[in-house]
């Protein structure tokens, strides 16, 4: 799977903001947040061609201290997240 | 979801003085008939050129902000209120109004006329009568 493009992470408070933004608009009616590890994880796939679980688990693996279970577990529910705010794509 | 007003109407503010038009859906009913809080959608933009009848998003007192029309300009000074209001007024420095409406849009995206409301503004003695017929008639 891929992110879908034309979404911008935005700091504010202690969350991040992903939203819907083009050069001239930002549109505050499509937005989620995110919590520090899920806007980690997001800036590191949001490039990539494609990414699945296994990427997202690696990833979590280098920048926190978890189990590799833990880490998969925790990758798989934040695919699942990403993929009912219909923020990523296959 | 729903951030809370001091931090997110700061965001905004910053977005469109950087020149971003702004979409966000503002809550409460005191912009009925013309935006239904919660519902329809606008379209912020940076507050040039403001006028008598214009919605604008402005900090009214320190991290308190409202989106009303502009019911009055006296050099600087601006006197808000909400259309939906049947009383009370609101007061701030033209450098207050920190955005301007440009576009209402409908939950299914179709644009709402954006008036100066110049009727509606006059009919104060009778806005009560006509908003309970907008609540019957339209929700």
């Amino acid at each position: 799977m891929k992110v879908i493009p034309g979404f911008a992470l935005r700091p504010l408070g202690n969350e991040y903001l992903l939203i819907a933004e083009s050069v001239e608009l930002v549109n505050f009616n499509a937005m989620i947040t995110l919590n520090e590890s899920a806007a980690y994880l997001w800036r590191n796939v949001a490039e990539k061609e494609s990414f699945d679980a296994q990427t997202l688990a690696e990833l979590l693996l280098e920048e926190y201290e978890v189990s590799p279970e833990q880490a998969l577990e925790d990758a798989k529910k934040t695919i699942a997240s990403w993929q009912e705010a219909k923020i990523i794509a296959d | 979801m729903q951030l809370p007003n001091e931090i997110f109407i700061p965001e905004v503010a910053r977005l469109v003085s950087e020149g971003k038009q702004v979409v966000f859906t503002p809550t409460g009913q005191s912009m009925r008939p013309y935006i239904e809080g919660g519902v329809d959608s606008v379209t912020l933009v940076k507050p040039e050129a403001l006028a008598v009848g214009d919605i604008v998003l402005a900090e009214i007192q320190p991290q308190h902000y409202v989106l009303h029309r502009i019911y009055g300009l006296q050099g600087e000074q601006v006197t808000l209120m909400g259309d939906g209001n049947l009383q009370g007024c609101e007061h701030c420095h033209s450098k207050d109004v920190l955005a301007k409406v440009s576009c209402i849009r409908s939950p299914k995206g179709r644009r709402k006329p954006l008036t100066k409301a110049w009727l509606w503004r006059h009919m104060l003695h009778s806005r009560r009568l006509w908003l309970k017929v907008y609540r019957h008639v339209w929700i």
